[in-house]
């Protein structure tokens, strides 16, 4: 099952190692929860500010009525998708290096969906009245409007949120176990119910990995398809370059793109920070490296394939934003932010991680 | 709310009863009007009160809708001759001037120096008492200059300023006196016809803004649109002959681009070749007046002055004749040359040649059989009038100054040192509502009520089908401690005594209204038997034109033989650009410009909004290396003015456009310290013949300097529909 | 697949109204002169913006001239077109709206419950005719000018969207005025307040189920437009085109 026989050897280390810091709370631990506690508060105040003024803090003006906030939205779930998709496709490829990738890539999709969901708050200009977009019971009858993309929107993500939550519990029951026998107190009691009896039976064993088998697939269906549909909230406008088709599959690979780079950095910052050289090596930056570059084409490809259709199509207002992004006010960063740099950019990364420059 | 004691009576009375009776709601319905004692009130329902609008010398009939004793939106009187229920931007935009935030509550006296703008507010009796003092002390110096008005308003003011040797002056800067004067000239009478451009199949316009401003803008937009499209198979053809292209050249099926004062000179063109070609409709005896006019030009030379080429002066000439009903206008940048009397009165011949006078589609004068003579119509003031004003304050024969609704500090350029007024009075007493420009510098304000608040009346002859008699009525509670201006007149003639409070026997100024109308209506063979009836009918309608009329006596003059160019302040070497300042359509010479509204209505050819811009010729900016956007400054020999330099693609490369109606250093919030005000760069320069101020008739120079310039426009450019208007060729 | 467009499928629960409400639009007799704008702005509390506020492109217009120029001096047009709601039967603001928000009226208006509207903008990027404006915080009037304000119009809240109502209000006054005498609404009874107010008669209004109602005989005009025809939206506002040399 394993590439490294040494590893049953060194399971008691390996525990130790990865446990570690659930047992021992350092003093730069409680330094940096203060610094993001202040980041907290700093945008908790900013958010008070903006509803008690206005959502005209944005600085939007019609006819933009959509700016960063929608713009993050995507980014984050974006990201929240790739990691999913990430450890699913590696599963299911039997990519044995994937293990120390794996708990990462699905750790960042249930953080990165909590942060999304906040950007579609953030976004509202009543937000006290959130929940009209809630279908619950009500004397009017009037129910959230499902022809709305947003609303599918809102389902897909309820949906996946759901579901990527059920993915990343399952392979984490077995080391709740561990976690469990290891802590005291309040949180031996959290364990033990997250733990739901584990004791490593062979048929524990069994019925847990039958039901990751299943469970994989279908989580990458789903996360392709709520994607294509965070995709449809602009395909599905008549904004002009923004009502296309290519939208779905952009925003998947996208996402995926987005998703590795994240993953990346944050595998280099654990590998780091907890001194993980061990079990987070150069291997895993290489073959993550590969994987990029396949975005990048990919994305490259549809950046391309973007500005064909839109050539292609030949509609007076569709052509004008892309005279405008192309060769008018917005060339500059266009061309120079992300056609020429960022697949670029992207491709050295994928060859700088690749040629090892990430181990040590 | 005051609150009487009887009134607390009633209310105590419903109240008892209410508890008496509870659940009839018979009571409770009642209760409302005494708690509001105006007995029109209805929760929720509203009432719809004629009067008639102050905002420009058109005077269009109103209805005002009254809800719960609050004035909430202004429309056209359907039954108004003048704009047949329709109502432009200014006119609609009259509430915010009751409800303006800044209008004068109180009477104010001045404390510190003069023009400082440091008021205290007094009780009206000290006011009236200090007036009514300085009237005495300053017996024979008194001025007053207000806006143009008619009516038993004007002759309150001219009756006591005759007892007191006093002047009365009645000003405004678009009062196209250039106009009366060449109407004088040409046929006889200073008042000004009806165009009856409704029935005209061809429109040839040097330069008139009829949709914008000019003399009744409404009534033409309501002409203009039977025009050009209520007739079966007769759809109107209008050409517009002027340097700028304006909003009403906008609407043109041609737009002809003229060197600035050359007009009267294509007029000139157009007429020689009608009669040369005897295209003329007149008899040859008529004729033979006009002839010598006409026929010693050249057309070579009248085409290179006026940059319009030969063949498209005798083809506007074929046009023309051809034309079933054609019809000449002038006004506008035409008039406002040095030889704007001799270019509007080229124009008018070309009426006579054409035979259009007293025509169906015509030019047309109307007057009631019964003229209410009594009732004052004087002539309106020129800008070299009131130079002759300043002469005398700073001789010291006048000295005492009254302002009412006139702002001349704003509305005159500085060059024609109108400030002496203000500096070597005695005495200014202002009745103006706000804190304008002139206002700031009175040492007693008389605060009159918003037009909305008062009664009043208006006699409109000029360019009119037939003539009107307006009615205005208070339809609103007055909202603060202000004093209709009439009564307060009233009373002060009645403390001056003698033989004035003997002609002015009334206590109020609506009794002075009502014994005037009773003699106006009051004789004649009508169905409803009193006055009072009449009367309350009148107020109904909004007035009364229902009268009896024939055309006015008029003796046709041919214009004079010898053509006059216009002339141009500053040498075109060193300023090579004409300048035109123009009224602004929404904030018109500038009074409009402390509405919200207003400010806020994008300008319909720059869509610029809350602030001032300068219009260049695009090629012309791009040789003088200026962009769109550049803060410009325009400077000529007197005065300079920076502001946001926009491309105007329907400009004459040699012209600069201005719109006036911003740069106010005072006038409220929303005009206080915003945009420029291009008056100040002009000279004193006038028309020769009507002596009116020559506003097109200073030379200037622009260039780009540095600094920030931002203007507010809503410009369609990012939309879809323009890109697609754009790639797709057109509406 | 093809629509009736006077019946939109699922637009509305209620029984079809036997009214339509359409606007013609005649740009041969439209000037620009922008008595329409004021007249909206008084009728239906529009907001004042501000300068700093216009700056930013926050003003306000539930109708609005736009103007185009062509050519190059000296052979210049301009040309207006007055924009507002086009009150589409296939408005593309209305499926977009997740909370229903905007919806479709039997009479065919394509109407924005204030209440209802959370604010997620969608159905001002969805329309292209920028005719729905944001409310991007609370509305100010300096006193007393609040005292103008039309009781029969609701003053919309920061974070709401709101567009042209064709005076709402006063459709259904002489809507309830026409039922109480038993009638159908007249021809020309109802005006709403840019139409009344348009000196040249270039705006008309009326009910374009009734075949003898001036719009549903100046929409068979030769020279009959929509805007943006080509996306399918069925606006209820008809241009006539103004005619060139």
């Amino acid at each position: 099952m394993t590439s490294r026989p040494s590893v049953w050897e060194d399971i008691p280390k390996i525990n130790r190692d990865l446990l570690a810091p659930l047992q021992t709370t350092t003093w730069w631990y409680g330094l940096w929860v203060g610094v993001l506690a202040c980041f907290v508060a700093a945008g908790a105040g900013a958010w008070t500010y903006q509803i008690q003024t206005g959502i005209g803090q944005t600085d939007l003006h019609h006819p933009i009525f959509w700016g960063s906030y929608i713009g993050s939205f995507v980014f984050w779930i974006g990201v929240s998708h790739s990691g999913t998709f990430i450890s699913g496709v590696l599963r299911l490829t039997n990519a044995e290096w994937r293990r120390p990738v794996t708990r990462l890539a699905e750790l960042m999709t249930m953080i990165a969906i909590m942060v999304t969901a906040l950007f579609i708050f953030y976004h509202l200009g009543r937000v006290w009245r959130f929940y009209y977009l809630i279908p619950y019971p009500n004397q009017r009858e009037i129910w959230p409007n499902f022809r709305s993309p947003l609303m599918w929107d809102a389902t897909a993500i309820f949906t996946y949120a759901t579901a990527s939550t059920i993915y990343i519990y399952l392979p984490l029951i077995p080391d709740f176990a561990l976690a469990r026998d290891r802590v005291q107190g309040w949180r031996k009691t959290l364990y033990r119910r997250l733990a739901i009896g584990w004791h490593g039976s062979q048929a524990q064993w069994h019925t847990l990995e039958t039901a990751i088998r299943i469970i994989t697939p279908l989580i990458v269906m789903v996360m392709i398809s709520v994607h294509s549909i965070v995709g449809f909230d602009f395909g599905m406008a008549l904004v002009p370059a923004w009502h296309s088709t290519i939208y779905a599959p952009y925003f998947v690979v996208g996402a995926v793109h987005s998703g590795l780079g994240m993953v990346m950095i944050g595998l280099y910052v654990l590998r780091k920070v907890y001194q993980l050289h061990e079990y987070i090596r150069t291997e895993h930056f290489e073959k993550l490296g590969k994987l990029l570059l396949v975005t990048t084409l990919l994305l490259a490809y549809l950046y391309f394939s973007e500005q064909l259709t839109i050539w292609y199509g030949n509609i007076p207002d569709h052509l004008a934003i892309q005279n405008a992004l192309l060769y008018g006010t917005y060339a500059v960063p266009v061309h120079g932010g992300l056609y020429l740099c960022r697949p670029p950019a992207d491709t050295g990364l994928a060859w700088f991680s690749n040629n090892g420059h990430w181990g040590s | 709310m005051d609150l009487h004691r009887r009134t607390l009576f009633k209310i105590l009375g419903l109240t008892a009863a209410g508890s008496a009776l509870p659940g009839c709601e018979r009571d409770v319905h009642n209760l409302v009007p005494y708690l509001l004692p105006d007995e029109d009130i209805v929760p929720g329902v509203a009432n719809w009160y004629a009067t008639t609008c102050q905002g420009c010398e058109a005077g269009c009939g109103m209805m005002v809708r009254v809800m719960e004793g609050r004035a909430k939106k202004i429309e056209g009187n359907p039954r108004h001759p003048v704009n047949e229920g329709k109502l432009c931007a200014r006119g609609q935009a009259a509430l915010q001037h009751l409800y303006n935030p800044d209008r004068l509550q109180v009477p104010l006296r001045r404390e510190g120096r003069r023009g400082e703008g440091r008021f205290r507010p007094i009780p009206w009796e000290e006011g009236i008492a200090e007036w009514v003092k300085q009237l005495r002390m300053e017996t024979g110096a008194a001025a007053m200059i207000a806006r143009p008005m008619t009516g038993t308003l004007t002759s309150l003011f001219a009756t006591v300023l005759d007892a007191l040797s006093g002047r009365l002056l009645l000003y405004e800067s678009t009062g196209e006196q250039t106009l009366r004067t060449a109407h004088l000239r040409s046929f006889g009478t200073p008042v000004l016809p009806h165009y009856d451009l409704a029935h005209a199949d061809y429109l040839l316009s040097f330069g008139t803004p009829f949709l914008e401003h000019w003399l009744s803008p409404v009534s033409f937009g309501v002409a203009y649109g039977k025009f050009r499209q209520d007739r079966l198979m007769v759809r109107g053809r209008f050409i517009q002959v002027e340097p700028r292209l304006s909003l009403t050249a906008a609407n043109a099926d041609r737009w002809i681009p003229v060197r600035p004062g050359t007009e009267g000179l294509l007029a000139l063109g157009i007429g020689h070749v009608l009669v040369k070609e005897g295209l003329t409709r007149l008899s040859s005896s008529q004729l033979a007046d006009f002839q010598p006019s006409f026929s010693s030009v050249s057309l070579e030379h009248i085409s290179t002055t006026t940059e319009v080429s030969q063949e498209t002066i005798t083809q506007l000439a074929h046009e023309v004749s051809s034309a079933t009903a054609p019809l000449f206008m002038g006004g506008g940048p035409a008039a406002a040359q040095t030889n704007g009397t001799e270019t509007l009165t080229l124009i008018n011949a070309l009426n006579v040649l054409m035979g259009v006078i007293d025509r169906r589609g015509g030019v047309q004068w109307r007057e009631p059989r019964h003229s209410p003579l009594d009732i004052a119509h004087p002539d309106l003031t020129n800008e070299h009038e009131l130079m002759d004003l300043a002469q005398e304050f700073e001789q010291g024969s006048r000295t005492l100054l009254h302002l009412y609704s006139a702002n001349p500090r704003f509305t005159l350029p500085p060059s024609l040192k109108f400030e002496r007024v203000f500096e070597r009075a005695k005495f200014i007493v202002s009745f103006s509502p706000f804190l304008d420009e002139s206002t700031m510098m009175a040492d007693l304000i008389l605060p009159d009520h918003d037009p909305l608040e008062s009664w009043g009346d208006r006699i409109q002859m000029d360019t009119l089908p037939i003539p009107a008699w307006s009615l205005s009525q208070p339809v609103v509670r007055p909202l603060y401690d202000t004093r209709p201006i009439g009564d307060v007149w009233l009373e002060a003639a009645h403390r001056l005594g003698g033989s004035l409070s003997k002609r002015l026997p009334w206590t109020s100024f609506h009794d002075m209204l009502q014994s005037k109308w009773e003699r106006m209506i009051g004789d004649r063979e009508d169905s409803s038997p009193t006055f009072e009836s009449r009367w309350k009918e009148a107020l109904r309608q909004g007035g009364r034109w229902s009268m009896e009329t024939h055309p006015r006596q008029i003796s046709v003059t041919a214009p004079s033989k010898e053509y006059e160019p216009p002339e141009f302040l500053g040498n075109s070497t060193e300023y090579p650009f004409y300048c035109y300042p123009y009224p602004s359509l929404s904030l018109h010479d500038g009074r409009g410009a402390n509405l919200p509204w207003l400010q806020e209505l994008p300008n319909p050819l720059t869509t610029g909004m809350w602030g001032s811009w300068i219009e260049i010729n695009p090629a012309t900016a791009q040789a003088l290396g200026i962009h769109a956007g550049d803060l410009v400054r325009v400077t000529s020999d007197y005065g300079t003015i920076e502001a946001h330099a926009i491309f105007f693609p329907g400009l004459h490369p040699e012209l600069l456009a201005i719109p006036i109606g911003q740069g106010h250093q005072a006038y409220g919030r929303y005009a206080k310290g915003r945009g420029i005000n291009p008056l100040t760069l002009l000279g004193p320069t006038f028309d020769r013949h009507s002596g009116t101020l020559a506003s097109g008739a200073t030379r200037v120079r622009i260039e780009r300097v540095k600094g920030q310039s931002q203007l507010v426009m809503l410009d369609p450019k990012n939309h879809p529909i323009s890109h697609h208007i754009q790639e797709t060729g057109g509406l | 697949m093809s629509r009736d467009p006077q019946t939109p499928q699922g637009y509305s629960k209620t029984a079809d109204s036997p009214y339509k409400w359409e606007m013609v639009v005649d740009l041969d007799r439209c000037t620009g002169c922008e008595a329409c704008v004021i007249a909206c702005h008084a009728e239906n509390n529009i907001r004042i913006s501000g300068e700093e506020e216009a700056a930013q492109g926050r003003a306000i217009n539930w109708i609005r001239i736009e103007r185009y120029w062509e050519g190059e001096y000296p052979d210049v047009k301009v040309k207006f077109l007055p924009v507002l709601c086009q009150h589409c039967d296939e408005a593309p603001c209305e499926p977009v709206c997740p909370v229903y928000a905007s919806y479709h009226t039997p009479d065919g208006l394509n109407a924005q419950v204030y209440n209802r509207c959370i604010g997620v903008r969608y159905c001002g990027n969805n329309c292209p005719y920028v005719a729905r404006q944001f409310n991007w915080f609370d509305p100010h009037w300096d006193e007393p000018l609040a005292e103008q304000l039309n009781p029969d119009v609701s003053v919309r809240s920061g974070g709401v969207m709101e567009k042209c109502t064709f005076c709402v209000q006063r459709i259904r006054t002489g809507k309830e005025n026409a039922a109480k005498e038993g009638r159908r609404v007249k021809d020309g009874e109802i005006t709403p307040a840019c139409v009344q107010s348009c000196p040249t008669s270039a705006l008309i209004f009326g009910d374009r189920n009734d075949p003898k109602s001036r719009v549903a005989r100046l929409k068979k005009s030769e020279r009959g437009f929509h805007l943006l025809e080509h996306l399918g939206t069925h606006p209820s506002v008809t241009y006539l085109r103004r005619l060139a040399e």
